[in-house]
């Protein structure tokens, strides 16, 4: 397993991990301080973000043949809505680009047949989730959610003629937690992990065909930068 | 090329010897032109004026060896007779190795020459050569002997030809006049979409023609010929083709006629037939075109036809005629040839020809090319209606990555009537089919003009040439190495990737998946130019 993606499943645990142990009481009896902090942001809000993704994809011998590298970075941008009690629901996308060259799989080697490709991944997620604030200072927030992908996927190469570029778009879907803190007044930062998973998009006649891999989805640690409200 | 140390020691024996026999031979030939003024034998031909090539060499093909070739093609037979092939196990010395040829000496062995770790033994008196190989493997010393087979080109004539035409043809790609009216066989595997992603291949890679030789340099050499009634001093003269321009020829060789040093002349056609497949020049306003037009060509000679041995019964004084269906390549020479492209940079190997024989020395040598990163591309052979028997070496493609063996289509895309099946069939080109196209079914391309070499003439020329049809699969693999070229330009160096790159993106053709007809396929050189993408 790389190590981008046990990363990625740790951090996904700790996500779940961390609103647990918050509920957890304390071990020794401690003496009242104040009033206790809710455990759901009140009322509504909103936060827009932009983020920086590092994506190791699924189709990871597929991409490694044509791109040499099995992870991608994305930017891109969303928005949330809190609209009850700590639920939200929240729209964003992103595109990651890389050029690669085309090749053949020949007793299990790569070929490259030296034409150059661009491929151009770009995901929309609509999803819901729930936001839980930790501690009594409220500055840290744990969240979690779900929800679908819509993904437009573009390959181009040199030479190529009718019928052999691709612009299409697949469905899928996603999962995500995270954690994020608030840094100055209303700016927030935030580390966030998904999990995606976009069914039989790949493997139609490319290299991917030879690797028996359809998935475009993948694991991604999301960097996420914005102001709320 | 390396060769044990023991060989080179034994070698050098042999050296002494035959420096012996030749300054024997030379007073002998002194004598003999004392008593005639005009070239009569082979040793006379070097003093034989020569307007071009002076510095021509002497011949490779005895009168002897020349009659050994007529025996084998008038009885059928399939091998040299008297010729055997013999390697000796890995660490018999020198002394153990002349032990077994004198051990066959007592039974009149002659001679023995070194190709590659193998010796070429000679027997004046034991002509049924699997007797001799026989004896020789008895030896304990010996790995293997096996009759020095023939390969033969089995050409399944048309007789169709034309001019080449001139004058480029406007907003075409190719220009070449005569390419829209005849190669349809290039439109059939898509190759101007190919040309889009490779313009002809690199001028790095070399493509050996092993064939009949495909004349590379211009010249006159006279010749004793027999015309019928008596014997005429013949000025032959011979040129390039006018398609393929001589400065995209490099390191020709003889195996079989020419000594080194001589020219290589194409004294029938084949090899320049399939050369011009392989390269002919294009986009130049003239002619016809070639898949891979800016590699160069290595002619390898290991092929001899009709003229080569009228010259050489011309020579030694012998009257009549020569089989006219004569056509003879020594598996020796297949071999030397092989070795030699590939320790003189050849990429690629096209073998358009085929025998009956299974040889040790031929796979061996095929491996040896392989390894040294040379692909090789040969004919399956045209024996569908004459008892498909398997053919060597288009067997052995199966054996190796980077080997392989073509049958033949015609213009409808359906198995040549006369294209050998079998498991050995790895791939399908276009070849041509006559009997289903006519003229425009066959293969075009720029060669020795036919009607100068025909049999029948009393006197031939090879500087002439005109675009000619042929079909067999003689033509469809030199489409499969002009392929290869295509790819080893584009950057793809191992022979198994090139197969299997061809192998990957041929169109099935006739029963689903590999085929003993077509194999795995039509070969499509586009796709396999082109590559996968990620989807």
């Amino acid at each position: 397993m790389p190590a981008t993606r046990v990363l990625a499943l740790l951090v996904v645990c700790a996500g779940f991990a961390v609103p647990s142990l918050a509920q957890t009481p304390p071990a020794a009896p401690r003496a009242p301080s104040g009033p206790r902090a809710p455990r759901v942001e009140p009322g509504t809000g909103y936060r827009a973000f932009v983020v920086f993704d590092h994506v190791s994809l699924a189709a990871s011998e597929t991409f490694d043949a044509i791109l040499g590298k099995t992870s991608l970075t994305a930017m891109g941008a969303g928005g949330e809505y809190r609209f009850w009690k700590g639920l939200f629901v929240r729209g964003a996308f992103s595109t990651m680009k890389a050029t690669g060259t085309r090749a053949f799989v020949v007793q299990g080697q790569v070929v490259s047949v030296g034409i150059p490709l661009e491929v151009e991944i770009a995901p929309v997620e609509l999803a819901a989730g729930w936001r839980m604030p930790l501690g009594r200072s409220q500055r840290l927030v744990v969240y979690g959610g779900g929800g679908l992908l819509s993904v437009k996927y573009r390959e181009a190469s040199d030479f190529a003629g009718s019928g052999d570029d691709t612009d299409s778009r697949f469905s899928g879907r996603h999962a995500f937690a995270g954690v994020d803190v608030r840094v100055w007044q209303r700016v927030f930062a935030g580390v966030e992990a998904q999990y995606r998973t976009v069914p039989d998009a790949l493997g139609e006649r490319g290299i991917a065909k030879e690797f028996s891999e359809d998935d475009l989805g993948g694991t991604a640690i999301r960097i996420l930068v914005g102001v709320r409200r | 090329m390396t060769m044990p140390e023991h060989a080179r020691d034994f070698r050098s024996l042999r050296a002494l010897v035959t420096l012996t026999a030749a300054i024997l031979l030379l007073a002998a030939g002194t004598q003999e032109a004392e008593q005639s003024a005009g070239p009569q034998t082979r040793a006379d031909l070097g003093q034989v004026p020569r307007l071009q090539s002076a510095s021509a060499g002497q011949l490779r093909l005895t009168a002897d060896r020349a009659a050994r070739l007529a025996r084998a093609s008038a009885e059928g037979l399939d091998y040299v007779p008297g010729e055997a092939l013999v390697k000796f196990r890995a660490g018999a010395s020198v002394a153990v190795q002349a032990q077994a040829v004198d051990g066959l000496a007592r039974r009149d062995a002659t001679g023995m020459r070194w190709i590659g770790d193998v010796a070429l033994v000679t027997s004046d008196v034991e002509m049924d050569a699997r007797a001799l190989a026989a004896a020789l493997a008895a030896d304990p010393s010996v790995e293997y002997a096996e009759p020095n087979y023939l390969a033969r080109l089995d050409p399944v004539a048309t007789g169709y030809a034309a001019p080449l035409s001139g004058g480029a043809v406007p907003n075409l790609v190719p220009n070449d006049p005569d390419y829209a009216s005849r190669q349809w066989n290039f439109d059939a595997i898509g190759l101007p979409r190919a040309w889009d992603i490779s313009p002809g291949g690199d001028s790095s890679v070399i493509v050996a023609i092993v064939d009949t030789g495909v004349t590379a340099s211009a010249g006159t050499m006279t010749f004793r010929l027999w015309t019928g009634s008596s014997f005429v001093d013949a000025p032959i003269a011979y040129a390039t083709n006018t398609d393929l321009s001589a400065s995209r020829f490099v390191a020709p060789m003889d195996f079989v006629f020419f000594d080194a040093g001589g020219p290589v002349i194409d004294m029938d056609g084949h090899g320049s037939h399939v050369a011009a497949t392989v390269a002919e020049d294009t986009n130049n306003g003239f002619g016809l075109a070639g898949i891979a037009y800016n590699v160069r060509i290595m002619p390898v000679k290991v092929c001899l036809g009709y003229w080569e041995f009228m010259f050489i019964r011309g020579e030694d004084g012998v009257t009549g005629f020569a089989n006219p269906d004569t056509s003879s390549c020594p598996f020796s020479a297949l071999a030397e040839g092989i070795r030699y492209a590939a320790d003189n940079g050849a990429r690629i190997i096209n073998m358009s020809l085929g025998g009956t024989g299974q040889s040790n020395t031929l796979r061996d040598a095929m491996r040896y090319a392989i390894d040294k990163g040379v692909f090789i591309s040969m004919s399956g052979g045209n024996r569908a209606e004459t008892g498909n028997q398997v053919g060597y070496p288009a067997f052995y493609g199966q054996q190796f990555g980077g080997a392989m063996a073509a049958s033949s289509v015609g213009r409808n895309l359906a198995k040549a009537y006369y294209s050998s099946t079998g498991s050995y069939i790895e791939i399908a080109a276009p070849g041509g089919d006559a009997r289903s196209g006519g003229s425009g079914g066959v293969i075009w391309q720029s060669t020795v003009r036919q009607p100068d070499v025909n049999p029948f003439l009393t006197m031939p020329r090879f500087d002439r040439y005109e675009g000619s049809g042929f079909q067999g699969t003689s033509m469809a693999a030199p489409h499969v190495a002009g392929l290869a070229a295509l790819l080893m330009s584009r950057g793809i160096t191992s022979p198994a990737h090139v197969e299997g790159i061809i192998t990957q993106t041929a169109r099935d053709l006739g029963a689903s998946g590999k085929d003993d007809e077509f194999g795995h396929g039509l070969i499509q050189p586009r796709a396999a130019l082109f590559g996968l993408g990620i989807r």
